[in-house]
Formats: C-alpha cells, sequence, structure tokens
C-alpha cells in the first residue's frame, strides 16, 4: 500500500515540467502544492493509525505476559501452599514434658556408710552410689511459657529410698520473659547460678557422679527456694551478671533461721574465637549463715527441717564459697555433630568460721578439677576426669572436719555411646583415692529420656 | 522508566528523612539471612547465626548466640522443630518480647510451604522425627518465591519507612528468580527419574522439585549414625542395581558415604546444601552449584 503511493508520488514529482507546461506555470507550482500537501497529511494520518495499531499490540502483549505470570504465580501458591495446620485440641496446650530414666549396674569397694573424707561435713547425695544393680532417680520435668511474660518449670525426681518411693522437688520455678533492659527475674526453686554445672541436671552431666569439690562444697549441686536476677549486659560478646537471695535451707547453709540465710553474685562471659572456637569462664561468690550443720546426712536433714541444733556435732557460723568456672569447646568449623572437644575445670575455695561442737573453728577449704570429653565420631565420646581437694582446719582435731593431712583426689575414665540425642550408655573407671581406703570403682549407666526434646545447652 | 522509578525513590527517601536505625535480623540459617539480604539489600542489619557447615540441628546456645538474639527485632528461622533443641533456649535467656514465640518478631519459614514427609505417626522409634514434616525447606526454588514474599510482607510491617524498597527489591528478586527456575528446569531435565541415596533427608525438597527418586537414607532413622550392619544391608541392598549417586550435605560424617560410594562405584557427591556451601554467594548460586554438580556427575 505504502510502496504504491511512494511509486506513485516518485513518478509524479519526476515527471518533465515541460510535459505540465501547457498552463500557467504558477498555477501549476500551486497544484502542485496542495497536492504534495495532500500526500503529507494522507500519511501523517496513516502513520498515526499504524502507531495507534502497534500499541494496542503491545498492550495486548503485555496483558498476556501478566496474564501468563498471574498464572504461574497462582500456579506456585497452589502447588507450594502449606498444608492447613493442625486443628487445636484442649491437649495443643500441654506443656513440653520429658522424663529422665536412669539405671546403673556399679562395682563399688566402700560401702555407703563408709564413705567420709576427713576435712570435710557432707551433705546428702554425696559418696559413689549403691554397689550392683541399682534404679538413679527418674525425673519428670513439665516446662512452658505461661503468658506473654512468664516461663514455668517443674521438675521432680521418684527415687526409691529404702523401700519406699520418695518424691524429691528439685526445681519449681517462674521466670520473666519480657522485663526491660534485659534483666530476668527468676523465683521459686532453682538450681542456683553459681559454678558451671550448678546448672544442669545431673543426667546431662559429661560423668556419672559429680566432682569432688561438687559433692564437698555443695551436696552435687546447690539447689535452694529463692530469687534470682540476672542481667545480660549491652556488649558485642556474652557478658551476665546475676545475684540470688536463698531462704537457705539447703545445704550448704543447712538450716538457717531467719528464712534468707544465702545469697550469691556471679559474672558470666563467653564468646566465640573465629568458628570453630567458643568458651565461657565465670566467677561466683556464694554466703551462706549457717545455722546448724551436721556430721552426716541423716542429722542434716534433721536439722534442715526443725531449724533445731540438736544431736551431733554440727557447724554454726559463716561460710563464704568462691568459685571460678571455664568451659572451652572446640568442633571443626563449628559443626558439633562430627567431632568436638571440650575441655572444662572449674575451682573452688571456700572459708569458714564459727563453732564446731562447741569449738571454736576456722577453716581454709579447696577443691577443683579438670575434665576433657572428645567425639571422636557421631554417637562416641570418651573422657577423662581428675578431681581433688585439700582442707586446712583449725581448732578441730579429732572431729570429722580434722583432715589427718590427707589431700582427697581421684582419676576416672569415660567411654559413652549414644545412638540417638535420646538415649545415653555410659561405662566408668574410677580410681578413688578420696578416702583414705583407696577403691577401683566400675560404673554402667543408661540415661534415657522421654519426650520433650532437651536443650543443647552451652 | 526504570530511571524515573529510581529518582522518584531517592526522592522519597530524602523526603523521609534520616532512616530509622535499620532492622535487625537474626537469621538461623544462612537462606534465610540471604534471603533477607535480597529483600533488604543494605538498609538491615543481618546476623547468620549458623554456617553451611554446621549441622542446624545440633547446634549449641552458645554465649555469642545469646548475645546476638539480644538484638535482633525479627528471627528468620526454620522453623518446623528444626532448631528445637538451641532456639527456645536462645529466646528464653537473651530474646526481647517482639520475636517470642507468636510475635511478629517470629518468623518461621517452613509453615509458610507445602511440607514434605510429615508422619503419620509421630513416635520416636522413627527416629528425631518433626511432626511438621521435613524442615529443609529451602531446596525447592518455588518454595523460596512464597517465602520471599512472606518475608518481605514482615519485614514491612516491621520497618514501614523502607516497604517500598523492599516491595521493589523483592518484585526484582522474583522476577530474576522465576527466570532462573526457568533455566535451572529446562538445563536439570535429564535428572528426572535418577535413583540418589542421601545421607540424611536433607534434599527431600531438591529431589521433589527435580523428580530425582531417592531409593534410601544412610541414617537408619533420621537423627541416627548408621552401624556397620546398616551399611552392609545397604550395599547388599544396591549391589547390582546401583544408584546414580550419593549425595551428602558439607556438614555430614564422610566417612559412611565414601563407604558405600567406593563399594558400589558410583560418585559421592557432596552439594552445597545452603549459602557458604563449597563457597556459594548467594541462593541463585547455591542451585546453580547444586545443577552443575549433579549434571556433571549423573547425566
Amino acid at each position: 500500500m505504502n510502496k504504491t503511493f511512494l511509486l506513485l508520488a516518485a513518478t509524479w514529482l519526476a515527471w518533465p515540467q515541460g510535459a505540465l507546461a501547457d498552463g500557467d506555470p504558477l498555477a501549476e507550482i500551486a497544484e502542485l502544492r496542495q497536492a504534495l500537501a495532500a500526500l503529507r497529511d494522507d500519511y501523517a494520518t496513516r502513520i498515526a493509525d499504524l502507531e495507534d495499531r502497534l500499541a494496542a499490540a503491545e498492550a495486548r502483549v503485555a496483558q498476556a505476559e501478566d496474564t501468563a505470570a498471574a498464572a504461574r504465580r497462582t500456579a506456585d501458591e497452589v502447588a507450594y501452599a502449606p498444608q492447613p495446620s493442625v486443628p487445636s485440641t484442649p491437649s495443643t496446650f500441654n506443656p513440653a514434658i520429658g522424663a529422665v530414666l536412669i539405671g546403673t549396674y556399679a562395682d563399688v569397694g566402700l560401702g555407703e556408710d563408709d564413705f567420709a573424707i576427713p576435712g570435710f561435713i557432707l551433705g546428702g547425695e554425696t559418696g559413689p552410689g549403691a554397689d550392683g544393680l541399682s534404679l538413679g532417680e527418674s525425673e519428670i520435668n513439665f516446662n512452658a511459657n505461661l503468658d506473654d511474660k512468664f516461663h514455668g518449670n517443674l521438675t521432680f525426681a521418684l527415687a526409691d529410698e529404702e523401700g519406699e518411693v520418695a518424691v524429691e522437688l528439685e526445681e519449681a520455678w517462674i521466670q520473666t520473659l519480657s522485663l526491660p533492659n534485659d534483666f530476668q527475674l527468676r523465683a521459686g526453686r532453682m538450681f542456683s547460678g553459681i559454678g558451671y554445672i550448678n546448672q544442669f541436671h545431673r543426667h546431662a552431666d559429661d560423668f556419672i557422679d559429680r566432682p569432688l569439690p561438687y559433692q564437698a562444697f555443695l551436696a552435687g549441686q546447690y539447689l535452694d527456694d529463692g530469687v534470682q536476677l540476672r542481667w545480660l549486659a549491652p556488649t558485642p560478646w556474652f557478658l551476665e551478671l546475676g545475684g540470688e537471695l536463698m531462704r537457705g535451707d539447703k545445704f550448704p547453709a543447712a538450716g538457717a533461721v531467719d528464712g534468707a540465710g544465702a545469697y550469691s553474685l556471679f559474672l558470666k562471659a563467653g564468646g566465640d574465637i573465629g568458628l570453630s572456637h567458643s568458651w565461657k569462664a565465670g566467677l561466683s561468690y556464694l554466703s551462706a549463715d549457717v545455722a546448724g550443720r551436721f556430721a552426716g546426712e541423716e542429722e542434716a536433714e534433721k536439722g534442715a527441717k526443725s531449724g533445731e541444733v540438736e544431736g551431733g556435732p554440727a557447724f554454726i557460723g559463716d561460710s563464704d564459697l568462691l568459685a571460678l568456672e571455664f568451659v572451652y569447646k572446640w568442633a571443626p568449623d563449628g559443626n558439633t555433630r562430627v567431632r568436638n572437644f571440650k575441655l572444662q575445670g572449674e575451682f573452688f575455695d571456700r572459708e569458714e568460721d564459727g563453732l564446731f561442737d562447741g569449738l571454736g573453728y576456722s577453716g581454709d577449704q579447696d577443691g577443683w578439677y579438670l575434665q576433657g570429653l572428645y567425639q571422636f565420631r557421631p554417637g562416641w565420646r570418651v573422657g577423662y576426669r581428675h578431681d581433688a581437694l585439700s582442707a586446712d582446719n583449725r581448732g578441730v582435731a579429732g572431729t570429722p572436719l580434722d583432715d589427718e593431712g590427707f589431700d582427697p583426689e581421684r582419676d576416672s575414665i569415660l567411654l559413652e555411646w549414644s545412638n540417638s540425642e535420646f538415649s545415653r550408655i555410659l561405662l566408668q573407671y574410677t580410681r578413688d583415692r578420696s578416702t583414705p581406703l583407696d577403691d577401683d570403682q566400675v560404673y554402667l549407666r543408661y540415661i534415657m529420656s522421654i519426650g520433650a526434646h532437651r536443650a543443647h545447652q552451652f | 522508566m526504570n530511571t524515573m522509578k529510581t529518582a522518584a525513590l531517592a526522592l522519597a527517601l530524602m523526603a523521609a528523612g534520616p532512616a530509622p536505625a535499620a532492622l535487625d535480623v537474626f537469621a538461623c540459617e544462612p537462606e534465610w539471612g540471604a534471603l533477607a539480604k535480597e529483600i533488604a539489600g543494605d538498609s538491615a542489619h543481618v546476623y547468620v547465626a549458623t554456617t553451611a557447615e554446621q549441622d542446624p540441628h545440633y547446634i549449641q546456645a552458645r554465649p555469642s548466640l545469646i548475645s546476638e538474639i539480644r538484638n535482633a527485632d525479627l528471627l528468620a528461622c526454620t522453623g518446623a522443630e528444626l532448631e528445637v533443641g538451641w532456639l527456645p533456649l536462645l529466646l528464653r535467656r537473651g530474646g526481647s518480647p517482639d520475636i517470642q514465640t507468636g510475635a511478629k518478631g517470629q518468623f518461621l519459614a517452613a509453615p509458610q510451604v507445602r511440607r514434605l514427609e510429615i508422619p503419620s505417626q509421630v513416635d520416636r522409634s522413627q527416629g528425631d522425627i518433626h511432626p511438621q514434616g521435613n524442615p529443609h525447606v529451602h531446596l525447592n526454588p518455588h518454595n523460596l518465591l512464597r517465602i520471599a514474599d512472606q518475608l518481605a510482607e514482615r519485614m514491612s510491617q516491621l520497618d514501614p519507612a523502607n516497604a517500598g524498597l523492599f516491595r521493589q527489591r523483592l518484585a526484582a528478586f522474583e522476577s530474576a528468580w522465576r527466570k532462573s527456575i526457568t533455566e535451572w528446569e529446562k538445563a536439570a531435565a535429564p535428572l528426572a527419574g535418577k535413583v540418589v541415596i542421601t545421607q540424611h533427608r536433607s534434599f527431600s525438597y531438591l529431589a521433589d522439585w527435580l523428580d530425582l527418586i531417592v531409593a534410601a537414607n544412610i541414617e537408619p532413622k533420621p537423627g541416627i549414625p548408621p552401624s556397620g550392619a546398616h551399611l552392609s544391608r545397604l550395599l547388599d541392598q544396591f549391589r547390582d542395581n546401583p544408584p546414580a549417586a550419593i549425595l551428602r550435605t558439607p556438614y555430614e560424617d564422610t566417612r559412611p558415604s565414601d563407604w558405600l560410594g567406593e563399594r558400589l562405584g558410583v560418585p559421592v557427591i557432596t552439594l552445597p546444601y545452603t549459602v557458604g556451601g563449597l563457597g556459594t554467594s548467594d541462593l541463585a548460586d547455591v542451585f546453580d552449584k547444586t545443577l552443575e554438580l549433579l549434571l556433571e556427575a549423573m547425566e
């Protein structure tokens, strides 16, 4: 169409002038101008028309693309949309529930009643444990967020004590979730924040028994009723300050009468070094008013219950405990799954002043342990621990607090197999020189957990 | 057109005055950190808690993570119980109320998409299974589109001043991503129907996307390391009919898969799994590299 026009126009313009020269030349020029103008107008209209059609076509393509994209999106929406969530039932709000089952076979030379460390008054749950087959404490735990501001935790342990099932309340606390400025308040019965392994449940320990300083200074673990305030400092690395005010009924305070017999302060710091190394260290202080700590477990419990100071020799006075802790963990590229190593140690120093069995007594005792655990392939770990105590007590010659110049120590090795995160089987050998009677001890223990997934505490 | 948009945006930004403090994002896994960066660019601070060399199931609540989660305005994590061992502990120790369970600042990716392998019976004899299904959702690129969309919306709610920027960057990401998906799907066509063995169920979504058939796992049950007996059974099972390849992540034990691969005479391929794995720099790179390795070994 266009070409024909161009051809026509070109022919017309190229026509020899003479062929048109039979009229007035001016009139002819005017005629030609008119023809040209007509031609131009015609072109303009046609071009505009073509442009319109092109624009319309483009719009249709864009629309089609949009439709296609929308269709693809809808298809994706349908194909990858999540399944409807599980309908809510009243039990949806059940807390995380977990139970831990423990059983042990032990070959221990020392009788439970023979266990006494010269220079130390021990609390309950110390010593090498029962010989032969025995069932450990079966522990049951509930925990959940109560609402947007509080978290609650309850743990009790069932143990067989001379044929009767004894229920022991281990933890019953609530904790805030939303205090401003990174403060956190916990109230109730809790494991104290002092030391490193004190906050762990015993079934989470690497070794079968607690290290000697824990047994001697904290009766295995310091738990008490009270309040704890912790503050996370706004630093780029981990720094935490905490303090506790405790009732003081439990060892080491053991029978404070005013209902606020112990307090503690602690400072913890930690961080990573590159991808493969991480650490945590801390300094803790525990001060207790001791209103009557008895030599012997039963007396201690009786005294704690009644608050009276009766029977057997007892300690009345001040007890100050200082603890230093550190833990270092290594895993290649921070991947703990295949291989990892942990080195952990704590040092305790205790000073006591007061009366023991009516005699003026001042004691200076310390203890430490160092342990390393290496996971050499998924599920398998080996470990070694050395723990030791030493006492320098004055004014108590001939009493159970007389250290007789003896420094208790032990060496333990461990082999652990865990099939999954929920089951562990431990084999431990200990060369025990914690009492003047040397003893070789072998333990085989299972620790299995039912229910809620355990937390990977550092 | 684009210059005009950019100019308008620049003008709008200038009009808004100095930007408020950038959004602090705590990403549990590298894939969500990378996605948050696609959406926010430099206008959010993204901290990634784990690397591609770390098994996300087995992270400990390290002190450094507690001090980092303190600052977070937005948590971008997988959910479906992948982080059950460590995230609740971090949240209790250091998390602000704004990122606790159910809060707007807690974004979980897995619930945004269709999950595979939802167990009909939840029992630990099945291993460490997840009642909400397989949590490794990021290895199907279609899932990332949905998750990006939802994440951008959440980020816009928390940082409305940057909502326009997030929307624009999301649109750019989506259109580039759709184009990439088409290319990947075309390139990956020869992989359809190939049989593979994977170490853990980490590649279920990748297999679902590419029509790979996962015939077995080296772990007898999720989370349970393989015994010698289990490996021998696998060897017997596949000796006469070997798979095209054995797939594993950068963080898994190499010994069982190497042992089996050597005896079956099939390639053992370590895939990037997530951003940072095998040196990958972003999400597209992860898929590029994954397909390159799969095609190289199986074509």
